[in-house]
């Protein structure tokens, strides 16, 4: 441990009691979020992340456990001094939660008003925000005039008026369409690179972790059930959960149908093989230069290569043809190929030829029921 | 007692002048006070339902329970059943200012539920956003939630000064005076239908008067936005 974690929960519990379920929608959760990291937390609807991430501001408290923003444990607080802790995390919402009857100005200026700053030093911090946002010219708009993204904005101009150091995003993107989403994630790493805000991201798209956040959590039923860097996580996913949260948001990794037509159409032995900023490195996809001497042609089928967290990841299927006569030399062949690859160290799941396919051991749990816990 | 049907003369204006200003006191002063404990028994109830800011079960079933004891209550009966409390607090019982004293429970009583849908109806991430700024629990009540509400507040409060108007009438039926007890005394009690009509028609010009400047609050407030 070099520092301190900024947030911290440890076994931390929370459970809702209603008429007819008693929910645990945070289950003995333990996690470190580290400063100026922007940290995402993903998982299904009801998977109990939107608790989590207001457990940080206390809007919810938990039931066991603890939880600490800056080394302070929070449930030894009492509400005055909750009420001063919250002031200085912001939160977006994913329905803005903008106030309708104040403008735009107001609105950004609101949390200022409530650290009582004085009116000139309030307006100069508005400008400043609405400048940083980029909504100078609507600052005596209300909100109702403004378009999403817009909003959003504002959202967020207001969440930092007064410097937090924790930026709470509750799917601060999921009600904008691509092009604003793209905008509104662009705005909050600006606001972690030049403010040094530490942002916790809730979302339920993958496309959101892979552009924005360094690090990743991912939920189910109120557990953590996979945590790291976001690269690693994309790359060598553990639990199902996350293998079809990536594979929704990659495409890359072909399912048994494309499979079987990739089969139909190509005769020779299909392999897919994981491309990774190390693989790249390492030449393994110099397709010409790693069969040369193998009597081995490959040809790229299928597949996609996207960047996740600034580098690049994919799946591509490779078919593999022997230029040997004998067709059995020929797949030893393509063998050996393998074994040199997967020795090297490329995710490889041989898909076998279409007279003799094989099954590529994702699919049974990417098509499959959802897996319990 | 002398039978004039459907006369007018001086005496008859003069009565009718007194009863309008008494019916406007009434209204005014009822409106005044039962519309402010009636907001903060709206905010309360607000507050204290399940999910609520102050979230409390045994106040807001109690505050329901007051609320619904005393709504169904006909006003003619409710204002002479509380009639010893009106005494008490008001010094007597027969007037248009002790008239005023009955009035104001009920209408605050109804101003109640009326603000209570008006903030049941606005986005409760408001005030998700208010708490998460650190605001007070009161603060995010008055100073966010009220605002918010702002437009069908003033169109509640509005449609109130009807349900007033229509107390007020009542209180003319135990000498409360007003608009109401001149209908019933000066024309019902006399056959002088013209009496009758005159009030109807100075209530009719006043509710539209109100609810033309309710209305026209309420799009002030909402074109602003």
């Amino acid at each position: 441990m070099t520092a301190e974690p900024l947030i911290s929960f440890a076994h931390a519990s929370k459970t809702f009691v209603t008429k007819d379920k008693t929910v645990r929608a945070v289950n003995d959760v333990s996690l470190e979020i580290p400063a100026r990291e922007i940290f995402g937390v993903i998982g299904h609807s009801g998977a109990g992340k939107s608790t989590l991430v207001r457990l940080v501001n206390a809007l919810e408290t938990v039931d066991s456990g603890t939880v600490r923003v800056n080394g302070t444990d929070l449930g030894g607080l009492g509400e005055k001094q909750l009420r001063r802790l919250r002031a200085d995390i912001g939160m977006v919402f994913q329905q803005f939660a903008l106030f309708s009857a104040k403008t735009v100005a107001e609105n950004v200026g609101y949390p200022l008003k409530l650290a009582g700053w004085p009116k000139a030093r309030r307006a100069a911090r508005i400008a400043e925000m609405l400048d940083f946002v980029g909504l100078a010219d609507k600052a005596g708009a209300y909100p109702s005039h403004l378009s999403g993204g817009q909003k959003q904005r504002v959202g967020i101009a207001r969440a930092l008026a007064h410097s937090p150091q924790i930026l709470l995003a509750d799917e601060a993107t999921s009600a904008l369409d691509p092009e604003t989403t793209g905008d509104v994630l662009g705005l909050l790493q600006r606001a972690n690179r030049e403010l040094g805000t530490t942002i916790v991201v809730i979302t339920h798209e993958m496309g959101v972790v892979q552009n924005i956040c360094h690090r990743v959590a991912v939920m189910e039923a109120g557990m953590i059930v996979e945590t790291g860097p976001t690269y690693d996580v994309f790359a060598r996913p553990a639990h199902p959960t996350t293998r079809r949260f990536i594979q929704n948001a990659l495409h890359s990794h072909p399912a048994k149908p494309v499979t079987d037509r990739l089969h139909a159409a190509h005769p020779g032995r299909l392999v897919l093989m994981t491309v990774t900023a190390g693989s790249l490195d390492s030449e393994a996809f110099n397709l010409a230069r790693i069969a040369a001497g193998r009597h081995v042609v490959s040809s790229i089928v299928y597949g996609s290569i996207t960047e996740v967290a600034g580098r690049p990841l994919g799946n591509v299927v490779v078919e593999m043809v022997s230029d040997l006569p004998d067709p059995a030399a020929g797949q030893t062949a393509i063998d050996d190929l393998l074994a040199q690859l997967a020795a090297d160290g490329i995710g490889l799941a041989d898909l076998g030829t279409a007279a003799a396919p094989l099954d590529d051991p994702a699919w049974a749990e990417l098509s499959g029921e959802e897996t319990t816990l | 007692m002398t039978l004039l049907e459907n006369t007018w003369n001086d005496y008859l204006a003069e009565t009718f002048r007194s009863s309008l200003g008494e019916t406007l006191l009434m209204v005014a002063v009822t409106l005044l006070i039962g519309g402010v404990i009636g907001l903060t028994l709206g905010l309360a109830l607000y507050g204290t339902r399940r999910g609520g800011l102050l979230q409390n079960r045994a106040v807001y079933t109690i505050l329901s329970v007051i609320v619904n004891v005393i709504r169904p209550i006909p006003f003619v009966i409710f204002i002479t059943a509380v009639r010893p409390v009106t005494l008490v607090v008001m010094g007597a019982y027969i007037g248009t200012v002790p008239a005023i004293f009955p009035m104001t429970i009920v209408c605050s009583v109804a101003t109640s539920r009326i603000v209570e849908q008006s903030l049941v109806a606005t986005d409760p991430a408001i005030v998700e956003a208010g708490r998460a700024m650190g605001a007070s629990r009161a603060h995010i009540l008055f100073r966010i939630l009220v605002p918010e509400a702002l437009a069908p507040l003033i169109l509640g409060y509005t449609f109130l000064f009807v349900g007033v108007l229509d107390l007020s009438a009542m209180a003319g039926a135990v000498s409360g005076g007003g608009l109401g007890q001149f209908a019933l005394s000066d024309g019902y009690r006399r056959f002088n239908d013209l009496v009758t009509l005159v009030a109807v028609i100075a209530m009719i010009i006043l509710v539209q008067c109100v609810q033309l400047i309710g209305n026209g609050l309420a799009r002030l407030v909402l074109r602003r936005r």
